[in-house]
């Protein structure tokens, strides 16, 4: 099997660790220029917010605070703070805009957007200490995470996850590989499905992937090609203060190219400028 | 691995939860957000899926299922005339 990052995919990069006091988000936007996406991953405990400085913590989630407020459970809130918290400042850093200016809106399946700001679309996972933020200007994306040391495959969810081909796939690795392959199957199908804003509306074993080590398609349960060149994906593994996490990353090209300037003071779609300049000229 | 009858009691939807998922739920949860619960994720969801349609020998609904976003809601639709396609 291929470690899962190493096969290179020029429109995702490397995930770009971000703490939450003094991050340098230079490297996020380089990202979003370079390959038109970016991954960014920052810990829990470091962006868990002081629920003491209530005007800053309101400031920062807008229109999330109520949500926020009604969690009943504390780490859930905590949790759910700190996840937006991250996907706010690095759709603000993005943006160049200011964290208070970013409003999230949520569709039919919880997808979040940017309001307003279509330009950029994101994605958001967490699991254990690990939070991740999936940005592009290439259409749309999908990210997840999972624990390495995860138990899938020995709890019998092959069967649900796995279209026949992929099991077939996964039955012919020595046993020490059928978990690692089957995180990774797992986390293509949740980037995916988060991507298309399906979650698991449509079942798992449904659609599918190749093997690892060659360029990573969405298959038919038989394992034939699906959807075409437009969809890129990739899996990484991830260290994170020593605990390995399994992350995959989907992204739909629309075919409009990368956007190579997202800020929201000065972003203008070209075929709206080449319209106005043209009428103008007509005028003139 | 809990068995749910055709027509559980609620008691045995959290028993499912608590017993067969390692989610600690009590009565008080019932009605939270799946997402509110303490330990709750997407691998659980399918599981959940999975221990269901074992111990009734359904194929549930997804959508009606995945729309139940409370333990409560979620009982509701395994009852006799719950979310369920068919006999597999």
């Amino acid at each position: 099997m291929i470690l899962p990052g190493r096969a290179a995919c020029p429109q995702l990069g490397e995930p770009v660790a971000v703490t939450a006091t003094g991050a340098d988000w230079a490297r996020v936007r380089a990202d979003l220029r370079h390959h038109g996406s970016a991954l960014v991953h920052g810990r829990l405990a470091d962006w868990r917010p002081d629920e003491g400085d209530e005007r800053a913590l309101r400031a920062v989630l807008g229109r999330d605070w109520a949500r926020y407020r009604d969690i009943a459970h504390d780490e859930i809130r905590k949790r759910y703070a700190a996840s937006r918290s991250l996907l706010k400042h690095a759709a603000a850093a993005a943006l160049r805009a200011d964290v208070s200016d970013v409003e999230l809106a949520y569709g039919p399946t919880g997808r979040p957007s940017l309001r307003g700001c279509d330009q950029i679309d994101i994605s958001l996972s967490h699991t254990d200490d690990l939070l991740l933020v999936g940005l592009t200007s290439r259409g749309l994306i999908g990210v997840d995470a999972e624990l390495a040391s995860r138990q899938l495959y020995r709890k019998g969810l092959a069967q649900h996850i796995c279209t026949p081909q992929e099991r077939r796939d996964l039955e012919r690795l020595p046993d020490e590989e059928r978990n690692p392959s089957l995180l990774r199957l797992w986390t293509l199908k949740e980037a995916y499905s988060k991507a298309i804003g399906q979650g698991m509306q449509f079942r798992f074993s449904e659609f599918g992937f190749g093997p690892d080590g060659k360029p990573v398609r969405v298959n038919r349960p038989d394992g034939t090609p699906g959807v075409g060149a437009e969809w890129f994906f990739r899996t990484y593994s991830l260290d994170v203060g020593g605990v390995l996490f399994v992350v995959s990353a989907a992204v739909h090209d629309a075919g409009l190219g990368r956007t190579l300037d997202t800020e929201i003071t000065t972003m203008l779609d070209a075929e709206t400028v080449d319209v106005i300049n043209a009428s103008l000229r007509d005028k003139a | 691995m809990s068995l749910l009858s055709t027509d559980p009691r609620l008691a045995d939807v959290l028993g499912l939860f608590t017993d067969d998922l390692g989610v600690e739920v009590t009565e008080r949860d019932v009605d939270t957000d799946l997402d509110e619960l303490h330990g709750w994720d997407s691998v659980n969801l399918l599981r959940l899926i999975m221990l269901v349609e074992q111990a009734t020998g359904r194929r549930l609904a997804l959508p009606a299922f995945l729309e139940a976003r409370t333990i409560r809601r979620i009982h509701a639709l395994l009852g006799p005339d719950g979310g369920a396609e068919g006999q597999r």
